[in-house]
């Protein structure tokens, strides 16, 4: 059996007497995984060690069953997007990316094409001439990808990649990542921004004071609140008989109608069971609803859950 | 939810030796060294001793009578190397392309790129070296075999040689030695410092803070300083060794150790920084 594309065994990372990291244990497969938390949370630091930048303080780091830390075998495999500037002054993109293409083995001649197509995917083809300090947040952000990205990296490690971003660069973004995924590469993506997220995976890593809350997916995750109901909104032209219909059902833990609205509102500990009786109502029942929503099945209402 | 892609995706790049990967990074810091016309302004003024000394040569060969006072002999070469170290060449050279080497990297950031590449922190430090070490024996080891070349070709006998056989080897080991003892100080100050300032300051400041504590302990006549003592100094008495003339100097062998000593130190320090001192902004 392959071991996992990244593994984390009882990982500590002290910086000092602060505690960054605290007995994590992960493992990370092909797809986007995101890790999720507020500024402090440790992702910066998971990613750090993941990347081989950090050595544990304690426990072991493994990307392809290698030990990260100063090991140029696994820095071939890997794409990084740091969080910070990262650029040789007085170089432009073009030099840039060549330069690095180069010290990933490849010839001039490879080395050269690669920084072109790079610099071309990430719509930075016409200032390749130009110096990287005087590129734009958003411009230095492409090209910080597209340097990550040139070499057809197996894993792919983005900190904080939408920074400076506008929105059309976000959803460029965006789409890379999730592209990057479909491809069977692993991408590993820090991000405190949860809506954003939501878009790109549903495999995600909640953290919180260097702590690994969670990890899954959003649902999988969401189902492990037991002590939280779930809410779940629906649209129907009538509310009054669908909300007497449920009114009896076991888990149900609240629930409150508008004719004004057309819509009931309800909160259930068990919501495998309350949508097979939806699908009852529609089928046997004939009733009517227009749409069924649940408020709190993102990773914003997760997130809050789990710090409560 | 995309069907993965999991057949086994080759990397097409080659596992380059750690020559080339530091050839790559030097390329890099050196065509942008290059770049730079205050820089080379000071590699062209460098050769200037060079020149007047040619000048002399072509005299005192062509005008032997004019000229009795130049003798042209192995200690020529010694000094001119030494002079190039005296008089600041050396020292501009290494500050110029060596306080930033580092320090511009981890100030900017792009230290943490170069370290997610698969390159060691041994071919950074390599890739580092090459263009300082290469812009110092530009102003020392190829003006003096220029000067040797052009005694060659000026003399119409081979005295020199005659009295000194190993002069080549005197002149290249000796510019080694000297270029490598100050490309591994620089980078190490370098590597102590997020900013390029405060780097080039510390290393001006370390190069010339010996030959003035040297001369203060001469004036006050506490003790017969010892060159060791200072850098420059050091190195100007180390020469003595390299061309065969232990018996002068202050005390030439404890000056190549002092500088082995500081070489060594020097690599510490850079291990220290760039290894076990890890990226944690």
């Amino acid at each position: 059996m392959n071991p996992p594309v990244v593994e984390l065994c009882a990982v500590s990372r002290w910086y000092g007497n602060v505690l960054g990291l605290s007995r994590v244990d992960l493992t990370f497969e092909s797809g986007v995984t995101a890790l999720l938390g507020p500024n402090g949370a440790g992702k910066s630091t998971l990613l750090k060690l993941v990347t081989g930048l950090l050595r544990p303080s304690s426990g072991t780091v493994s990307v392809f069953g290698a030990a990260p830390f100063a090991n140029p075998d696994v820095h071939r495999k890997l794409g990084l997007v740091p969080e910070e500037e990262e650029f040789q002054a007085r170089v432009n993109a073009s030099d840039w990316l060549e330069y690095l293409m180069r010290l990933h083995g490849f010839d001039e001649n490879a080395a050269r094409e690669r920084a072109r197509k790079a610099l071309h995917d990430v719509g930075l083809e016409s200032a390749s001439k130009r110096r990287v300090t005087s590129f734009s947040r958003g411009m230095k952000q492409r090209l910080r990808i597209a340097q990550a990205m040139a070499h057809d990296p197996e894993i792919l490690v983005l900190d904080e990649p939408l920074t400076g971003l506008d929105p059309v660069g976000r959803h460029e973004v965006i789409d890379w990542i999730r592209d990057w995924g479909a491809r069977g590469k692993s991408v590993l993506v820090s991000s405190h921004i949860l809506h954003e997220v939501e878009l790109m995976t549903r495999e995600v890593v909640l953290m919180t004071a260097g702590k690994v809350m969670a990890s899954g997916n959003i649902h999988e995750i969401r189902r492990l609140i037991d002590a939280h109901p779930h809410h779940i909104l629906i649209s129907t032209p009538e509310p009054r008989r669908l909300a007497g219909r449920l009114l009896d059902q076991v888990g149900l833990h609240s629930i409150s109608f508008s004719e004004e609205l057309q819509q009931v509102k309800l909160e259930t500990r068990e919501p495998d069971r309350f949508y097979e009786l939806l699908a009852n109502y529609v089928l046997e029942e004939e009733g009517t609803i227009h749409e069924v929503s649940s408020p709190d099945d993102n990773l914003e209402a997760v997130f809050h859950y789990l710090v409560e | 939810m995309p069907l993965h892609d999991l057949t086994y995706q080759r990397f097409e790049g080659e596992r380059s030796s750690r020559l080339a990967r530091s050839v790559a990074m030097a390329r890099s810091s050196g065509s942008l060294l290059l770049k730079r016309r205050s820089f080379l302004l000071l590699l062209a003024v460098s050769w200037i001793p060079a020149i007047v000394r040619g000048a002399q040569i072509f005299v005192a060969r062509k005008f032997p009578d004019a000229f009795p006072f130049l003798t042209i002999d192995a200690l020529l070469w010694q000094d001119f190397v030494s002079q190039q170290v005296v008089f600041l060449p050396v020292l501009l050279i290494a500050l110029y392309a060596g306080a930033s080497a580092i320090s511009a990297d981890l100030s900017s950031g792009a230290f943490v790129v170069y370290l997610s590449k698969p390159i060691s922190r041994s071919d950074y430090v390599i890739g580092k070296a090459i263009p300082v070490m290469t812009a110092l024996l530009a102003v020392t080891l190829a003006p003096a075999l220029t000067l040797l070349l052009a005694h060659v070709f000026l003399a119409e006998d081979f005295v020199l040689f005659k009295a000194a056989p190993l002069l080549p080897l005197s002149v290249v080991s000796y510019s080694v030695w000297t270029c490598l003892y100050f490309t591994l100080v620089v980078l190490a100050v370098s590597s102590l410092s997020r900013s390029p300032r405060v780097a080039g300051a510390g290393f001006g400041a370390l190069a010339l803070a010996g030959p003035i504590f040297l001369e203060a302990l001469s004036r006050l006549r506490i003790v017969d300083p010892p060159a060791f003592l200072s850098m420059i100094d050091a190195t100007v008495d180390s020469g003595h060794v390299f061309f065969g003339n232990t018996s002068t100097g202050s005390a030439p062998f404890a000056s190549l150790a002092a500088m082995a000593l500081g070489m060594g130190i020097s690599l510490a320090i850079l291990r220290w920084r760039l290894r076990s001192a890890e990226v944690s902004s």
